[in-house]
């Protein structure tokens, strides 16, 4: 049996904190996140549930070595990527490709769709021509839902949910095996929303990709993903099978996160149903 | 939606908007119509482009100055504001109306106390005396503990959740007769939106109009008692919450419905909002527009 | 990547009216400067000491003696031609605002990219740096700049980058950090792009529109710094006609000869201004997120 995709053993990462530093020692290390341990399947999906602050974001990060761990085991088909030389990171990196929160900041502002979507093709030279590259991003946009007419504007000329499906195509560019879409839902009305979702199931389901959906909603977690990670404040307060935790959280924050769901439909004894752990 | 007879909070009438681009003008609002009544929250829900900022923002006269009420009126606690200068509105602002936006971070000013902020506005709209005493009598009821802390702390100390809270205090101050919510807790943490919407339904009950701007249609469910859906400026679809989500008439509605995710039905697919409706839409709003040019 | 046509760039930048107004004072500043010893009616430096303070013809004044040489803009305390010596100060001017633009630009974007991208020890080293050297007083110090260098046009051009490279460094490292910042960095760097790449090709089109305005800016201060230096007689050697030593002579015969001191002065503005709309003009054209 293969080994599955990718496998994390008990990653930590810390960050000094600026905001504790004084003037002439180093600053003191704060901890993101610590001890966390997952794996991945091929063609499947996991859930990352966190609040702000939960280090959800840095986790992606981390696994895609932009912030390398200090802690922990990340491997890759077996192989472990922190030990990677630097051709190999950059094959891992293509392999697993990430898809940003904020499109307006992801997307260069001044640069066009079709270049935005062509770069990953540029840079990681797959000497193709330039026809044979703008042949791919019509490929690229058509198979996101967008027209290729999209292709010669800039970003800010397009609506947000575009944008995201831009950001989702260019990391679609060089076929990678896994995405780690980071709240790529966040801020976007409930039909772009729908799209989105519907484009990584779709994904999922002719391509094989395999998906880290980094989330707060749980709604969307839950129709998307078959295996759950809950964070808080960087520790993992629980983790597994998306049905077995929603059907029967063990731990009093899942049931608060549960709790606090607004589903759209009217219930008057919602608001004062209370919670086990504190807020704000 | 007028559950008493007592003058409604807020009442829009065949309200128009327009915008200036290039050298002509465009329609942003087209006929809005709803009330809010004293004590009830209303909800204007929609998505973005559809036209509820500009509601949000008529409603406080801050309408940006490339745009004009060209039809209608929009009257608070009864009183005729459409046509108000920036001195009358003034006098409102903050007093009778104000606002809770969606980024507390913006609402409040970085380099100030907290405590400062606060006095403002109440110095500004009532005669009170001991305004120290005031202001923690105010965070006490929005359930911040320490107040004495918080007055003396500037915003970036205070976490998403405190601001929002201290932003809802600042707005709750005068006893507005009308406080409209943009997007409230949008930008917070699930578990503390359920706080703040709880909050803001229990200062509600103390008899102000709310009107909540949206897109969430799970909030709108939860807090308000009556909404209206708007779309590329036109109201398509209102009533109480309870008929409206049991039995939406306008495909818009059922469209959002359908597309909006629901934890307690994993297996069922988000259906995406159908384009040919979203045509149709549009091309009823011109059809409506080239209408009211021909009868003007 | 792909570009705008041609046809259409021109046509909006001939219906911008910064650019348009900007332009046509570059142009005729420009084309002053070049075409200087044909444009000039006479040699700048002839003294014609019969002829002193003679009226500006152009305003209607009657020549005091028929058989001099057309003074359209009158003559100094020795003689010479006032609009020849505008002409001839003219291609001072923007010799040194083009080439001191120039050099302060490159040397401030290049130590202000580092520095913006780079952060950490670089960042620190060099953001001293320029506290440091603002914390002069930068009239002073290019004047102390060019009695140490003595006098001459490379001094001048030296004194200014000297002085005025922070304002680039300032802007370009600010903008630098706040768009090293955004995902679009982050997803280059996932790439594997290096870090000159990812300034150049990423970061430097959303830096160029602030450059443009900045260069601009750049060349208006360099055309007073110069005024200035030559008002205190620390310019070119004093034969030569420059704007600011026309200034500083014309101050000494202002109740005589007020347009000694008015006409290089008017020239000045017009140019600082005209400059400066270019700037602005061409940015607002060039940057493809400005939104009219």
């Amino acid at each position: 049996m293969s080994p599955p995709l990718l496998q994390v053993k008990g990653l930590g990462l810390s960050l000094p904190d600026m905001a504790h530093k004084s003037l002439f020692a180093a600053a003191p290390m704060k901890r993101i996140f610590s001890n966390i341990s997952f794996e991945l399947q091929a063609g499947s999906s996991l859930g990352v549930i966190g609040e702000s602050g939960s280090g959800k974001s840095t986790l992606a990060r981390a696994l895609t070595l932009i912030m390398p761990p200090q802690e922990g085991e990340l491997l890759f088909r077996g192989e472990s990527v922190l030990a990677f030389n630097e051709q190999q990171r950059i094959n891992y990196r293509s392999q697993l490709q990430m898809i940003f929160q904020d499109p307006m900041s992801s997307l260069n502002p001044r640069r066009r769709i079709s270049d935005i979507i062509a770069q990953p093709l540029q840079v990681l030279g797959q000497d193709v021509s330039a026809s044979d590259r703008l042949d791919k991003v019509i490929q690229l946009l058509r198979r996101v839902g967008l027209d290729s007419s999209l292709a010669a504007r800039y970003p800010h000329q397009l609506s947000g949910g575009q944008r995201q499906r831009v950001g989702i195509a260019r990391a679609l560019a060089l076929q990678p095996v896994a995405l780690i879409a980071d709240e790529v839902t966040s801020g976007l009305d409930v039909s772009a929303q729908a799209r989105i979702v519907a484009l990584l199931q779709a994904l999922r389901r002719e391509e094989g990709l395999a998906l880290i959906f980094i989330s707060h909603d749980l709604s969307l977690v839950r129709s998307l993903c078959d295996d759950v990670l809950i964070l808080r404040q960087g520790e993992v307060m629980e983790q597994g099978a998306a049905a077995q935790i929603f059907s029967q959280p063990r731990h009093a924050y899942t049931r608060d996160l549960m709790d606090a769901i607004a589903l759209p439909e009217p219930d008057a004894g919602w608001l004062e149903r209370g919670q086990t752990t504190a807020g704000a | 939606m007028n559950n008493s007879n007592a003058t409604p909070a807020l009442q829009i009438r065949d309200l128009h908007v327009e915008i200036r681009r290039a050298d002509t003008w465009l329609p942003i609002l087209r006929g809005v119509n709803f009330s809010v009544a004293p004590g009830c929250i209303h909800a204007l829900v929609g998505e973005s482009g559809g036209g509820k900022s500009m509601v949000a923002k008529a409603v406080t006269g801050l309408l940006p100055q490339a745009a004009r009420i060209s039809g209608g009126s929009i009257c608070i606690d009864g009183q005729d504001v459409t046509h108000w200068s920036e001195n009358q509105w003034r006098t409102l602002r903050g007093g009778a109306v104000s606002m809770v936006l969606q980024d507390p971070m913006t609402a409040l000013n970085p380099v100030r106390r907290i405590g400062a902020q606060m006095a403002d506005v109440l110095r500004a709209h009532t005669a009170g005396a001991d305004i120290e005493a005031t202001l923690v009598g105010l965070l006490e009821q929005v359930q911040l503990r320490e107040p004495q802390a918080v007055l003396k702390a500037y915003p970036h100390q205070l976490s998403g959740g405190m601001r929002q809270r201290v932003v809802i205090a600042m707005a709750w101050a005068c006893r507005p007769r009308l406080i409209i919510c943009d997007e409230p807790t949008t930008a917070l943490d699930v578990t503390v939106q359920k706080q703040v919407l709880r909050l803001i339904h229990r200062l509600a009950g103390e008899g102000q109009g709310v009107l909540l701007v949206t897109h969430d249609l799970g909030v709108v469910a939860k807090l308000c008692r009556s909404l209206s859906v708007i779309h590329a400026g036109r109201i398509l679809e209102e009533g109480s919450v309870e008929a409206v989500f049991a039995q939406p008439q306008h495909a818009y509605t059922q469209a959002l419905l359908a597309a909006t995710p629901r934890f307690d039905r994993p297996e069922h697919t988000l259906v995406q909002v159908d384009d040919g409706l979203i045509d149709s839409l549009n091309a009823q709003a011109r059809a409506y527009d080239s209408e009211r040019r021909v009868s003007a | 990547m792909a570009d705008a046509k041609p046809v259409s760039v021109w046509l909006r930048l001939r219906r911008n009216p910064r650019v348009l107004f900007g332009g046509a004072v570059c142009l005729l500043l420009v084309l002053t400067a070049l075409l200087a010893p044909w444009l000039a009616p006479q040699d700048p430096g002839q003294q014609e000491l019969m002829a002193s303070f003679e009226k500006p013809l152009l305003f209607g004044y009657a020549a005091s003696d028929s058989a001099l040489p057309n003074y359209w803009l009158g003559s100094d305390n020795l003689g010479r031609d006032v609009l020849s010596r505008l002409i001839h100060g003219a291609r001072i001017a923007m010799l040194v605002a083009v080439i001191s633009a120039t050099l302060a630009a490159l040397l401030g974007t290049l130590l202000g990219a580092l520095a913006g991208f780079y952060g950490g020890r670089i960042d620190s080293l060099i953001s001293r740096m320029v506290d440091v050297w603002m914390s002069f007083p930068p009239v002073l110090l290019s004047i102390v700049l060019v009695s140490v260098l003595g006098t001459g046009l490379w001094s001048v051009i030296a004194a200014i980058v000297i002085v005025d490279w922070t304002r680039f460094c300032r802007v370009v490292r600010a903008e630098t950090q706040a768009q090293a910042a955004l995902d679009y960095v982050v997803s280059a760097r996932m790439l594997g792009m290096r870090s000159w790449q990812i300034v150049w090709h990423e970061i430097r089109p959303n830096v160029m529109p602030l450059l443009i305005t900045l260069f601009t800016l750049e060349m208006g201060v360099a055309i007073v710094v110069e005024a200035i230096l030559s008002f205190v007689g620390l310019s070119l050697s004093s034969g030569a006609a420059t704007w600011g030593g026309m200034v500083g002579e014309g101050r000494l015969y202002v109740n005589q000869a007020p347009w000694l001191m008015v006409f290089p002065m008017l020239l000045m503005m017009l140019a600082v201004l005209g400059l400066n709309a270019l700037g602005d003009g061409l940015r607002r054209e060039f940057d493809p997120v400005m939104t009219r």
